[in-house]
Protein backbone atom coordinates (compact mmCIF):
# COMPACT_ATOMS: atom_id res chain seq x y z
CA UNK A 1 0.00 0.00 0.00
CA UNK A 2 1.83 3.41 -1.26
CA UNK A 3 1.10 6.46 1.19
CA UNK A 4 -1.38 7.16 -1.56
CA UNK A 5 -3.45 4.93 -0.95
CA UNK A 6 -3.18 4.62 2.55
CA UNK A 7 -4.66 8.20 2.63
CA UNK A 8 -7.68 6.82 0.90
CA UNK A 9 -7.96 4.04 3.23
CA UNK A 10 -7.87 6.16 6.34
CA UNK A 11 -11.81 7.53 6.55
CA UNK A 12 -12.72 4.67 3.08
CA UNK A 13 -15.76 5.04 1.58
CA UNK A 14 -18.35 7.39 3.29
CA UNK A 15 -21.88 6.50 3.47
CA UNK A 16 -23.96 7.04 0.84
CA UNK A 17 -25.90 10.74 1.63
CA UNK A 18 -29.43 10.49 2.97
CA UNK A 19 -31.89 11.31 0.67
CA UNK A 20 -33.68 13.71 2.41
CA UNK A 21 -30.53 15.66 2.47
CA UNK A 22 -30.14 15.44 -1.17
CA UNK A 23 -33.56 16.36 -1.31
CA UNK A 24 -33.72 19.48 0.72
CA UNK A 25 -30.65 20.27 -1.28
CA UNK A 26 -32.18 19.91 -4.27
CA UNK A 27 -35.10 22.01 -3.51
CA UNK A 28 -32.87 24.81 -2.39
CA UNK A 29 -31.82 24.57 -5.83
CA UNK A 30 -35.13 24.60 -7.47
CA UNK A 31 -35.98 27.57 -5.81
CA UNK A 32 -32.86 29.22 -6.82
CA UNK A 33 -33.87 28.05 -10.53
CA UNK A 34 -37.51 29.41 -10.48
CA UNK A 35 -36.47 32.72 -8.87
CA UNK A 36 -33.60 33.15 -11.94
CA UNK A 37 -36.00 32.04 -14.38
CA UNK A 38 -39.32 33.97 -13.43
CA UNK A 39 -41.01 32.39 -16.04
CA UNK A 40 -44.70 31.06 -15.13
CA UNK A 41 -44.78 27.50 -15.01
CA UNK A 42 -41.38 27.39 -13.98
CA UNK A 43 -42.54 26.38 -10.88
CA UNK A 44 -43.40 22.81 -12.57
CA UNK A 45 -40.98 20.86 -11.78
CA UNK A 46 -38.50 19.91 -14.82
CA UNK A 47 -36.82 16.91 -13.76
CA UNK A 48 -33.26 15.84 -14.49
CA UNK A 49 -32.88 12.43 -16.34
CA UNK A 50 -30.70 10.17 -16.13
CA UNK A 51 -30.28 10.90 -12.28
CA UNK A 52 -28.58 9.07 -9.99
CA UNK A 53 -30.92 9.76 -7.48
CA UNK A 54 -33.04 7.10 -5.34
CA UNK A 55 -36.49 6.90 -6.55
CA UNK A 56 -37.42 7.63 -2.94
CA UNK A 57 -35.76 11.32 -3.61
CA UNK A 58 -37.41 11.58 -7.16
CA UNK A 59 -41.21 10.89 -5.52
CA UNK A 60 -40.30 13.03 -3.03
CA UNK A 61 -39.32 15.81 -5.51
CA UNK A 62 -42.62 15.80 -7.34
CA UNK A 63 -44.64 15.44 -4.34
CA UNK A 64 -43.38 18.40 -2.83
CA UNK A 65 -43.85 19.81 -6.70
CA UNK A 66 -47.47 19.04 -7.28
CA UNK A 67 -48.86 19.47 -3.66
CA UNK A 68 -49.57 16.62 -1.28
CA UNK A 69 -51.50 13.57 -3.36
CA UNK A 70 -55.74 14.02 -3.31
CA UNK A 71 -56.66 12.40 -0.28
CA UNK A 72 -57.62 8.86 -1.43
CA UNK A 73 -54.16 8.83 -2.52
CA UNK A 74 -54.52 9.57 -5.81
CA UNK A 75 -52.78 12.44 -7.95
CA UNK A 76 -55.81 14.19 -9.92
CA UNK A 77 -54.43 16.18 -12.33
CA UNK A 78 -52.21 14.73 -15.70
CA UNK A 79 -49.32 16.52 -15.57
CA UNK A 80 -48.98 15.47 -12.13
CA UNK A 81 -49.70 11.48 -12.78
CA UNK A 82 -47.13 12.51 -16.88
CA UNK A 83 -44.25 13.80 -14.23
CA UNK A 84 -44.50 11.00 -11.94
CA UNK A 85 -43.99 8.33 -14.67
CA UNK A 86 -41.05 10.84 -16.42
CA UNK A 87 -39.46 10.46 -12.98
CA UNK A 88 -40.67 6.59 -12.68
CA UNK A 89 -38.93 6.07 -16.06
CA UNK A 90 -35.65 8.06 -15.32
CA UNK A 91 -34.92 6.32 -12.55
CA UNK A 92 -35.07 2.84 -14.38
CA UNK A 93 -31.54 0.90 -15.17
CA UNK A 94 -31.05 1.57 -18.83
CA UNK A 95 -31.18 -2.22 -20.51
CA UNK A 96 -27.59 -2.57 -22.83
CA UNK A 97 -27.60 -3.78 -25.46
CA UNK A 98 -25.39 -4.70 -27.93
CA UNK A 99 -26.38 -4.05 -31.89
CA UNK A 100 -26.38 -7.67 -32.69
CA UNK A 101 -28.97 -7.94 -30.52
CA UNK A 102 -32.83 -8.01 -30.53
CA UNK A 103 -35.34 -5.34 -28.44
CA UNK A 104 -37.99 -8.25 -27.10
CA UNK A 105 -41.45 -6.73 -26.45
CA UNK A 106 -44.16 -8.76 -25.12
CA UNK A 107 -47.35 -7.27 -24.93
CA UNK A 108 -51.37 -8.00 -24.66
CA UNK A 109 -53.81 -6.50 -27.67
CA UNK A 110 -57.23 -6.82 -27.04
CA UNK A 111 -59.74 -5.00 -29.62
CA UNK A 112 -63.61 -5.36 -30.04
CA UNK A 113 -65.08 -7.08 -32.65
CA UNK A 114 -68.28 -5.75 -33.96
CA UNK A 115 -71.05 -7.14 -35.46
CA UNK A 116 -73.91 -5.25 -37.71
CA UNK A 117 -77.68 -4.76 -36.45
CA UNK A 118 -77.91 -5.25 -40.20
CA UNK A 119 -76.28 -8.20 -41.31
CA UNK A 120 -78.12 -10.78 -43.44
CA UNK A 121 -80.34 -8.35 -43.84
CA UNK A 122 -81.18 -7.12 -47.63
CA UNK A 123 -81.44 -3.29 -46.57
CA UNK A 124 -78.08 -2.61 -45.28
CA UNK A 125 -78.32 1.03 -45.53
CA UNK A 126 -78.80 2.21 -42.18
CA UNK A 127 -76.36 -0.25 -39.91
CA UNK A 128 -75.29 0.62 -36.15
CA UNK A 129 -72.45 -1.28 -35.14
CA UNK A 130 -72.60 -3.87 -32.46
CA UNK A 131 -69.52 -3.88 -30.12
CA UNK A 132 -68.81 -7.80 -29.45
CA UNK A 133 -66.61 -9.26 -27.11
CA UNK A 134 -63.07 -8.45 -26.36
CA UNK A 135 -60.53 -10.28 -28.22
CA UNK A 136 -57.04 -10.19 -26.49
CA UNK A 137 -54.12 -11.47 -28.35
CA UNK A 138 -50.72 -12.15 -26.79
CA UNK A 139 -47.96 -10.42 -28.94
CA UNK A 140 -43.92 -10.98 -28.51
CA UNK A 141 -41.97 -9.58 -31.09
CA UNK A 142 -38.37 -9.35 -31.47
CA UNK A 143 -36.90 -6.90 -33.21
CA UNK A 144 -33.43 -5.99 -34.12
CA UNK A 145 -31.56 -3.72 -32.05
CA UNK A 146 -29.94 -1.68 -34.86
CA UNK A 147 -32.80 -2.55 -37.16
CA UNK A 148 -29.80 -4.81 -40.10
CA UNK A 149 -31.47 -7.83 -38.72
CA UNK A 150 -34.77 -9.90 -39.62
CA UNK A 151 -37.10 -9.39 -36.39
CA UNK A 152 -40.19 -11.51 -35.75
CA UNK A 153 -43.91 -10.75 -34.55
CA UNK A 154 -45.92 -14.18 -32.96
CA UNK A 155 -49.53 -14.07 -31.42
CA UNK A 156 -51.65 -16.49 -30.51
CA UNK A 157 -54.60 -15.34 -28.38
CA UNK A 158 -54.06 -14.19 -25.03
CA UNK A 159 -56.18 -17.37 -23.40
CA UNK A 160 -55.32 -20.46 -24.86
CA UNK A 161 -51.36 -21.52 -25.72
CA UNK A 162 -52.12 -22.80 -28.70
CA UNK A 163 -49.43 -22.78 -32.12
CA UNK A 164 -48.17 -19.16 -32.28
CA UNK A 165 -48.76 -17.29 -35.65
CA UNK A 166 -45.45 -16.19 -36.59
CA UNK A 167 -44.33 -13.16 -38.89
CA UNK A 168 -41.26 -12.77 -39.74
CA UNK A 169 -40.65 -8.92 -39.80
CA UNK A 170 -37.69 -8.84 -42.38
CA UNK A 171 -35.08 -6.18 -43.16
CA UNK A 172 -34.85 -6.59 -46.46
CA UNK A 173 -38.06 -7.43 -47.74
CA UNK A 174 -36.99 -6.75 -51.37
CA UNK A 175 -34.03 -8.48 -51.59
CA UNK A 176 -35.04 -11.27 -49.66
CA UNK A 177 -38.57 -12.34 -50.59
CA UNK A 178 -40.52 -13.55 -47.20
CA UNK A 179 -43.56 -15.70 -47.90
CA UNK A 180 -45.34 -14.18 -45.71
CA UNK A 181 -44.60 -10.57 -46.26
CA UNK A 182 -47.25 -7.66 -45.55
CA UNK A 183 -49.53 -6.70 -48.13
CA UNK A 184 -48.45 -3.83 -49.68
CA UNK A 185 -44.91 -4.03 -49.38
CA UNK A 186 -43.58 -2.97 -52.70
CA UNK A 187 -45.85 -0.03 -52.79
CA UNK A 188 -45.53 2.04 -48.96
CA UNK A 189 -42.37 0.60 -47.68
CA UNK A 190 -43.60 2.48 -44.47
CA UNK A 191 -45.62 0.13 -42.95
CA UNK A 192 -43.53 -2.39 -45.00
CA UNK A 193 -41.94 -3.50 -41.82
CA UNK A 194 -44.97 -2.49 -39.16
CA UNK A 195 -45.71 -5.87 -37.71
CA UNK A 196 -48.85 -4.38 -35.68
CA UNK A 197 -50.63 -4.14 -39.11
CA UNK A 198 -50.15 -7.35 -39.92
CA UNK A 199 -50.85 -8.61 -36.14
CA UNK A 200 -54.20 -7.71 -34.87
CA UNK A 201 -56.75 -5.60 -38.16
CA UNK A 202 -57.47 -3.01 -36.87
CA UNK A 203 -54.62 -2.24 -34.75
CA UNK A 204 -53.44 1.36 -34.19
CA UNK A 205 -50.18 0.49 -34.30
CA UNK A 206 -49.49 1.17 -38.27
CA UNK A 207 -47.19 3.79 -37.93
CA UNK A 208 -45.65 1.98 -34.72
CA UNK A 209 -42.35 0.47 -36.38
CA UNK A 210 -42.65 3.79 -38.38
CA UNK A 211 -40.63 5.82 -35.91
CA UNK A 212 -37.75 3.56 -35.53
CA UNK A 213 -36.72 4.34 -39.02
CA UNK A 214 -37.56 7.75 -38.70
CA UNK A 215 -33.97 8.59 -36.46
CA UNK A 216 -32.56 6.29 -38.71
CA UNK A 217 -33.56 7.80 -41.78
CA UNK A 218 -32.06 11.33 -40.59
CA UNK A 219 -28.74 9.80 -39.61
CA UNK A 220 -28.63 8.09 -42.76
CA UNK A 221 -29.66 10.91 -44.85
CA UNK A 222 -27.05 13.36 -43.04
CA UNK A 223 -24.35 11.04 -44.19
CA UNK A 224 -22.65 10.92 -40.69
CA UNK A 225 -23.14 8.52 -38.72
CA UNK A 226 -22.97 8.50 -35.06
CA UNK A 227 -23.38 12.51 -34.85
CA UNK A 228 -26.39 13.17 -33.97
CA UNK A 229 -27.35 14.86 -30.81
CA UNK A 230 -29.92 13.52 -28.26
CA UNK A 231 -31.62 16.44 -28.40
CA UNK A 232 -31.49 17.65 -31.97
CA UNK A 233 -31.81 14.19 -33.92
CA UNK A 234 -35.51 14.48 -33.57
CA UNK A 235 -35.83 18.27 -34.41
CA UNK A 236 -38.19 18.58 -37.49
CA UNK A 237 -36.24 21.04 -39.11
CA UNK A 238 -33.43 18.13 -38.52
CA UNK A 239 -35.55 15.40 -40.88
CA UNK A 240 -34.95 15.65 -44.53
CA UNK A 241 -38.19 17.34 -45.88
CA UNK A 242 -39.25 13.89 -47.63
CA UNK A 243 -38.66 11.07 -45.47
CA UNK A 244 -39.46 8.09 -47.56
CA UNK A 245 -36.49 5.54 -47.15
CA UNK A 246 -35.07 4.51 -49.98
CA UNK A 247 -36.27 2.36 -52.84
CA UNK A 248 -34.59 -0.81 -51.42
CA UNK A 249 -36.10 -0.36 -47.97
CA UNK A 250 -33.11 -1.53 -46.52
CA UNK A 251 -32.14 1.22 -44.02
CA UNK A 252 -32.09 -0.48 -40.99
CA UNK A 253 -35.15 0.66 -39.03
CA UNK A 254 -33.19 0.05 -35.17
CA UNK A 255 -35.60 -0.93 -32.35
CA UNK A 256 -33.72 0.06 -29.32
CA UNK A 257 -34.24 4.05 -29.90
CA UNK A 258 -30.64 5.75 -28.82
CA UNK A 259 -31.06 8.76 -30.36
CA UNK A 260 -34.22 10.16 -29.30
CA UNK A 261 -34.04 13.63 -27.56
CA UNK A 262 -33.58 13.64 -23.71
CA UNK A 263 -35.32 16.55 -23.12
CA UNK A 264 -38.66 18.02 -23.15
CA UNK A 265 -39.19 20.16 -25.99
CA UNK A 266 -36.72 18.14 -28.03
CA UNK A 267 -39.24 15.30 -27.46
CA UNK A 268 -42.36 17.50 -28.61
CA UNK A 269 -40.94 18.92 -31.66
CA UNK A 270 -40.09 15.13 -32.39
CA UNK A 271 -43.51 13.41 -31.49
CA UNK A 272 -45.15 16.46 -33.50
CA UNK A 273 -42.91 15.76 -36.91
CA UNK A 274 -44.23 11.84 -36.07
CA UNK A 275 -47.31 12.58 -35.97
CA UNK A 276 -47.84 14.92 -38.67
CA UNK A 277 -46.72 11.83 -40.80
CA UNK A 278 -48.51 9.18 -39.21
CA UNK A 279 -51.25 10.16 -36.52
CA UNK A 280 -53.09 12.87 -37.88
CA UNK A 281 -50.80 15.15 -36.12
CA UNK A 282 -52.10 13.67 -32.35
CA UNK A 283 -49.90 13.28 -30.09
CA UNK A 284 -50.53 11.09 -27.94
CA UNK A 285 -51.17 8.27 -30.09
CA UNK A 286 -47.84 8.85 -31.51
CA UNK A 287 -46.12 8.85 -28.28
CA UNK A 288 -48.46 5.26 -27.82
CA UNK A 289 -47.12 4.24 -30.96
CA UNK A 290 -43.57 4.41 -29.78
CA UNK A 291 -43.82 3.09 -26.48
CA UNK A 292 -45.48 0.47 -27.76
CA UNK A 293 -43.30 -1.18 -30.08
CA UNK A 294 -39.89 -0.03 -29.50
CA UNK A 295 -37.32 0.24 -26.52
CA UNK A 296 -36.46 3.78 -25.27
CA UNK A 297 -33.85 4.73 -22.73
CA UNK A 298 -34.99 5.64 -19.66
CA UNK A 299 -33.98 9.72 -21.07
CA UNK A 300 -35.79 9.56 -23.58
CA UNK A 301 -38.98 7.54 -22.14
CA UNK A 302 -38.69 10.41 -19.14
CA UNK A 303 -38.41 13.06 -21.37
CA UNK A 304 -41.50 11.62 -23.59
CA UNK A 305 -43.54 11.68 -20.88
CA UNK A 306 -42.81 15.43 -19.74
CA UNK A 307 -43.81 15.81 -23.61
CA UNK A 308 -47.11 14.66 -23.06
CA UNK A 309 -47.27 16.28 -19.71
CA UNK A 310 -47.56 19.48 -22.06
CA UNK A 311 -50.01 18.37 -24.13
CA UNK A 312 -53.49 20.66 -23.77
CA UNK A 313 -56.69 19.57 -22.68
CA UNK A 314 -55.52 16.01 -20.87
CA UNK A 315 -57.60 14.50 -18.80
CA UNK A 316 -57.12 11.75 -16.12
CA UNK A 317 -59.62 8.55 -15.69
CA UNK A 318 -58.82 7.02 -12.43
CA UNK A 319 -59.49 3.59 -12.91
CA UNK A 320 -58.24 2.71 -16.28
CA UNK A 321 -57.94 -1.34 -16.93
CA UNK A 322 -55.50 -2.49 -19.68
CA UNK A 323 -55.21 -5.40 -21.80
CA UNK A 324 -54.28 -7.55 -18.89
CA UNK A 325 -56.56 -6.44 -16.78
CA UNK A 326 -54.58 -4.39 -14.42
CA UNK A 327 -56.00 -1.23 -12.94
CA UNK A 328 -53.83 2.53 -13.01
CA UNK A 329 -54.71 6.07 -13.41
CA UNK A 330 -55.06 6.86 -17.22
CA UNK A 331 -53.82 10.06 -18.50
CA UNK A 332 -56.19 10.59 -22.02
CA UNK A 333 -56.82 12.83 -24.78
CA UNK A 334 -60.04 13.51 -27.20
CA UNK A 335 -58.85 13.37 -30.70
CA UNK A 336 -60.88 12.43 -34.13
CA UNK A 337 -63.76 10.85 -32.10
CA UNK A 338 -61.49 8.70 -29.77
CA UNK A 339 -60.08 9.21 -26.94
CA UNK A 340 -56.32 7.42 -26.86
CA UNK A 341 -55.20 6.85 -22.75
CA UNK A 342 -51.99 6.03 -22.01
CA UNK A 343 -52.12 4.19 -18.23
CA UNK A 344 -50.09 3.83 -15.59
CA UNK A 345 -49.62 2.27 -12.34
CA UNK A 346 -51.20 4.66 -9.31
CA UNK A 347 -48.20 3.79 -7.05
CA UNK A 348 -44.99 3.05 -9.06
CA UNK A 349 -46.38 5.34 -11.86
CA UNK A 350 -44.62 2.74 -14.26
CA UNK A 351 -46.53 2.32 -17.67
CA UNK A 352 -48.92 -0.45 -18.08
CA UNK A 353 -50.17 0.18 -21.10
CA UNK A 354 -52.86 2.35 -23.32
CA UNK A 355 -56.56 2.11 -24.38
CA UNK A 356 -58.50 3.46 -26.93
CA UNK A 357 -61.98 4.37 -26.18
CA UNK A 358 -64.74 4.95 -28.99
CA UNK A 359 -66.40 8.16 -28.14
CA UNK A 360 -65.73 11.24 -25.65
CA UNK A 361 -67.76 10.40 -22.54
CA UNK A 362 -65.67 8.16 -20.23
CA UNK A 363 -68.59 7.32 -18.16
CA UNK A 364 -70.31 5.22 -20.71
CA UNK A 365 -67.12 3.68 -22.84
CA UNK A 366 -66.86 1.50 -25.32
CA UNK A 367 -63.29 0.06 -25.27
CA UNK A 368 -62.21 0.10 -29.05
CA UNK A 369 -58.75 -0.82 -28.36
CA UNK A 370 -56.50 -2.22 -25.64
CA UNK A 371 -53.03 -3.18 -24.96
CA UNK A 372 -50.79 -4.14 -21.77
CA UNK A 373 -46.78 -3.86 -22.28
CA UNK A 374 -45.88 -7.05 -19.91
CA UNK A 375 -41.96 -7.46 -20.57
CA UNK A 376 -39.36 -5.42 -22.59
CA UNK A 377 -36.44 -6.76 -22.32
CA UNK A 378 -32.99 -7.21 -24.79
CA UNK A 379 -32.35 -10.87 -25.91
CA UNK A 380 -29.48 -12.84 -28.06
CA UNK A 381 -31.93 -14.59 -30.34
CA UNK A 382 -35.10 -14.53 -31.95
CA UNK A 383 -37.52 -16.62 -30.27
CA UNK A 384 -35.32 -16.40 -27.02
CA UNK A 385 -37.57 -15.14 -23.83
CA UNK A 386 -35.82 -13.52 -20.76
CA UNK B 1 -25.17 2.14 -45.70
CA UNK B 2 -24.67 3.15 -42.37
CA UNK B 3 -23.98 1.19 -39.68
CA UNK B 4 -25.86 2.21 -36.27
CA UNK B 5 -23.73 3.12 -33.70
CA UNK B 6 -22.82 0.31 -31.14
CA UNK B 7 -24.70 0.69 -27.92
CA UNK B 8 -22.88 -0.46 -25.52
CA UNK B 9 -21.98 2.54 -23.79
CA UNK B 10 -24.85 3.12 -21.89
CA UNK B 11 -23.10 5.72 -19.13
CA UNK B 12 -22.72 8.15 -21.55
CA UNK B 13 -26.07 8.24 -22.96
CA UNK B 14 -27.15 11.86 -22.34
CA UNK B 15 -26.15 15.42 -22.86
CA UNK B 16 -22.56 16.12 -21.64
CA UNK B 17 -22.65 18.89 -18.62
CA UNK B 18 -21.52 21.59 -20.88
CA UNK B 19 -24.57 20.44 -22.78
CA UNK B 20 -26.76 21.09 -19.70
CA UNK B 21 -24.83 24.16 -18.35
CA UNK B 22 -25.15 25.83 -21.66
CA UNK B 23 -28.93 24.85 -21.80
CA UNK B 24 -29.65 26.19 -18.40
CA UNK B 25 -28.53 29.70 -19.33
CA UNK B 26 -31.60 29.83 -20.78
CA UNK B 27 -33.64 27.18 -19.58
CA UNK B 28 -32.56 27.46 -15.50
CA UNK B 29 -34.01 23.98 -14.89
CA UNK B 30 -31.99 21.92 -17.02
CA UNK B 31 -29.19 22.61 -14.26
CA UNK B 32 -31.01 20.03 -11.73
CA UNK B 33 -29.64 16.88 -14.18
CA UNK B 34 -26.28 18.21 -13.44
CA UNK B 35 -26.91 18.35 -9.43
CA UNK B 36 -29.13 14.78 -9.98
CA UNK B 37 -25.50 13.59 -11.69
CA UNK B 38 -23.30 14.83 -9.36
CA UNK B 39 -24.84 15.77 -5.88
CA UNK B 40 -23.98 12.01 -4.72
CA UNK B 41 -20.53 12.21 -5.59
CA UNK B 42 -19.50 15.82 -4.22
CA UNK B 43 -21.37 14.64 -0.80
CA UNK B 44 -18.80 11.62 -0.88
CA UNK B 45 -16.04 14.29 -1.40
CA UNK B 46 -16.81 16.54 1.29
CA UNK B 47 -18.08 14.20 3.79
CA UNK B 48 -14.70 12.31 3.67
CA UNK B 49 -12.94 15.69 4.21
CA UNK B 50 -15.07 17.39 6.96
CA UNK B 51 -17.64 14.44 8.10
CA UNK B 52 -21.36 14.22 7.41
CA UNK B 53 -22.57 17.02 8.90
CA UNK B 54 -21.06 19.35 7.46
CA UNK B 55 -20.90 17.87 4.07
CA UNK B 56 -24.62 18.06 4.06
CA UNK B 57 -24.77 21.79 4.07
CA UNK B 58 -22.15 22.07 2.04
CA UNK B 59 -23.78 19.85 -0.78
CA UNK B 60 -26.88 22.06 -1.10
CA UNK B 61 -24.13 25.44 -1.11
CA UNK B 62 -22.03 24.19 -3.76
CA UNK B 63 -24.70 23.37 -6.24
CA UNK B 64 -26.58 27.11 -5.38
CA UNK B 65 -23.09 28.73 -5.85
CA UNK B 66 -22.25 26.40 -8.90
CA UNK B 67 -26.01 27.57 -10.80
CA UNK B 68 -24.86 31.02 -9.51
CA UNK B 69 -21.67 31.10 -11.46
CA UNK B 70 -22.71 28.78 -14.34
CA UNK B 71 -21.78 31.98 -16.62
CA UNK B 72 -18.33 31.43 -15.88
CA UNK B 73 -18.55 27.80 -17.02
CA UNK B 74 -15.84 26.62 -19.79
CA UNK B 75 -18.19 25.80 -22.11
CA UNK B 76 -15.23 23.68 -24.02
CA UNK B 77 -14.81 20.96 -20.65
CA UNK B 78 -17.21 18.65 -20.98
CA UNK B 79 -17.32 16.88 -17.27
CA UNK B 80 -18.15 19.53 -14.58
CA UNK B 81 -17.07 17.39 -11.78
CA UNK B 82 -13.33 19.28 -11.02
CA UNK B 83 -15.56 22.34 -11.76
CA UNK B 84 -18.01 22.19 -9.07
CA UNK B 85 -15.50 19.84 -6.73
CA UNK B 86 -13.90 23.22 -6.97
CA UNK B 87 -16.42 25.05 -5.57
CA UNK B 88 -16.92 22.97 -2.88
CA UNK B 89 -13.02 23.31 -1.75
CA UNK B 90 -13.28 26.48 -1.55
CA UNK B 91 -16.58 26.58 0.90
CA UNK B 92 -14.73 23.96 3.00
CA UNK B 93 -11.65 26.37 3.39
CA UNK B 94 -14.55 27.82 6.01
CA UNK B 95 -14.42 24.60 8.10
CA UNK B 96 -10.60 24.58 7.89
CA UNK B 97 -10.58 24.30 11.76
CA UNK B 98 -12.90 21.79 11.94
CA UNK B 99 -11.23 19.63 9.46
CA UNK B 100 -7.53 20.43 11.24
CA UNK B 101 -9.17 19.02 14.85
CA UNK B 102 -10.42 16.29 13.35
CA UNK B 103 -7.39 15.37 12.03
CA UNK B 104 -5.91 16.14 15.50
CA UNK B 105 -8.09 13.61 17.35
CA UNK B 106 -7.78 11.06 14.81
CA UNK B 107 -3.91 10.98 15.43
CA UNK B 108 -4.14 11.57 19.17
CA UNK B 109 -6.73 8.80 19.77
CA UNK B 110 -7.39 6.49 16.66
CA UNK B 111 -10.72 7.61 16.62
CA UNK B 112 -11.81 9.39 13.42
CA UNK B 113 -14.63 12.46 14.43
CA UNK B 114 -15.56 12.71 10.97
CA UNK B 115 -16.58 9.15 10.68
CA UNK B 116 -19.75 8.04 12.07
CA UNK B 117 -19.71 5.88 15.42
CA UNK B 118 -21.49 3.04 15.13
CA UNK B 119 -19.80 0.48 16.71
CA UNK B 120 -17.93 -1.69 14.20
CA UNK B 121 -16.20 1.41 12.51
CA UNK B 122 -15.21 2.67 15.66
CA UNK B 123 -13.25 -0.91 16.45
CA UNK B 124 -12.04 -0.94 12.54
CA UNK B 125 -10.82 2.15 13.23
CA UNK B 126 -9.64 1.99 16.31
CA UNK B 127 -7.14 -1.40 15.16
CA UNK B 128 -6.22 1.21 12.56
CA UNK B 129 -2.67 1.38 13.06
CA UNK B 130 -0.09 3.95 13.83
CA UNK B 131 0.29 4.38 10.07
CA UNK B 132 -2.95 6.65 10.17
CA UNK B 133 -2.85 8.21 13.15
CA UNK B 134 0.83 9.78 11.86
CA UNK B 135 -0.91 10.29 8.92
CA UNK B 136 -4.20 12.37 9.82
CA UNK B 137 -0.84 13.98 12.08
CA UNK B 138 0.41 15.18 8.85
CA UNK B 139 -2.87 15.51 6.99
CA UNK B 140 -3.55 17.95 9.92
CA UNK B 141 -0.45 19.84 9.52
CA UNK B 142 -0.48 20.17 5.79
CA UNK B 143 -0.46 23.51 3.90
CA UNK B 144 -4.09 23.61 2.60
CA UNK B 145 -2.97 24.33 -0.37
CA UNK B 146 -1.08 20.57 -0.17
CA UNK B 147 -4.05 19.54 1.49
CA UNK B 148 -6.33 19.65 -1.36
CA UNK B 149 -4.17 18.45 -3.85
CA UNK B 150 -3.23 15.12 -2.24
CA UNK B 151 -6.66 14.86 -1.45
CA UNK B 152 -8.55 15.20 -4.76
CA UNK B 153 -5.62 13.09 -6.03
CA UNK B 154 -5.74 10.36 -3.38
CA UNK B 155 -9.52 10.30 -2.39
CA UNK B 156 -11.17 10.99 -5.91
CA UNK B 157 -8.36 10.28 -8.27
CA UNK B 158 -8.43 13.07 -10.59
CA UNK B 159 -5.56 13.82 -12.68
CA UNK B 160 -3.14 16.74 -12.23
CA UNK B 161 -5.08 18.69 -14.94
CA UNK B 162 -8.57 17.98 -13.44
CA UNK B 163 -6.73 19.18 -9.90
CA UNK B 164 -5.68 22.32 -12.00
CA UNK B 165 -8.96 23.29 -13.15
CA UNK B 166 -10.84 22.64 -9.60
CA UNK B 167 -8.28 24.50 -7.84
CA UNK B 168 -7.37 27.06 -10.48
CA UNK B 169 -3.51 26.80 -10.19
CA UNK B 170 -1.20 25.53 -13.07
CA UNK B 171 -0.29 21.99 -13.29
CA UNK B 172 3.03 23.02 -12.19
CA UNK B 173 1.78 23.85 -9.26
CA UNK B 174 0.05 20.57 -8.48
CA UNK B 175 2.70 18.33 -9.21
CA UNK B 176 4.89 20.47 -6.73
CA UNK B 177 2.15 20.86 -4.17
CA UNK B 178 1.42 16.89 -4.16
CA UNK B 179 5.32 16.39 -4.41
CA UNK B 180 5.71 18.02 -1.32
CA UNK B 181 2.75 16.79 0.83
CA UNK B 182 3.81 12.97 -0.09
CA UNK B 183 7.75 13.87 0.38
CA UNK B 184 6.04 14.71 4.28
CA UNK B 185 3.91 11.76 4.59
CA UNK B 186 6.56 9.24 4.16
CA UNK B 187 8.89 10.87 6.63
CA UNK B 188 6.33 10.34 8.88
CA UNK B 189 5.82 7.09 7.72
CA UNK B 190 9.40 5.99 7.11
CA UNK B 191 10.56 3.84 10.34
CA UNK B 192 7.32 1.85 9.64
CA UNK B 193 7.14 -1.63 7.94
CA UNK B 194 7.15 -0.21 4.44
CA UNK B 195 4.92 -2.92 3.43
CA UNK B 196 2.25 -2.98 5.65
CA UNK B 197 2.66 0.41 7.46
CA UNK B 198 1.40 -1.70 9.92
CA UNK B 199 4.65 -2.22 12.56
CA UNK B 200 5.80 -0.69 15.63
Amino acid sequence: MNDLELVRELRGDPPDAEPAVLLSARFALQREMRGDTGRPGAGRWRLATAGGLAALLAIAVIVAQNGPPAPNGTVADAAGILDRAALTAAHEPILPARPDQYVFIESIEGYHGETYDCDGKADQSHCTAIPGPVTRTLRQMWSSVDGTHDGLLRDRPAKNTGAWNETPIPFCPNAAPVTNAVPGASGVPVTNAAPATNAVPGASGVPVTNAAPATNGARGANGVPGTNQPGTNGSPTNQPANNQPPADNCTPRPAYLINLPTSAPAMTDYLRARANETTNGDLFTAAGDLIREAYLPPAALSALFQALGDVPDLTVAQDAVDAAGRHGASVGRDAHGFRNELIFDRTTFAYLGSRTIAGQDIGKITIDGQSAQLRVAIVDRLRQLP
Amino acid sequence: MTVPRAVDEPARLGPDDSTLIRRSLTEAEEFAAVFDRHANAVHRYLSRRVGTAVADDLTAETFLVAFRQRQRYDLSQPDARPWLYGIATNLLHRHRRTEVRQYRALARTGVDPAVEHDAERVVARVAATTASRRLAAVLAKLPVGERDVLLLIANEEFDYADVARALNIPIGTVRSRLHSARKRMRAALADLDPRTHEGA
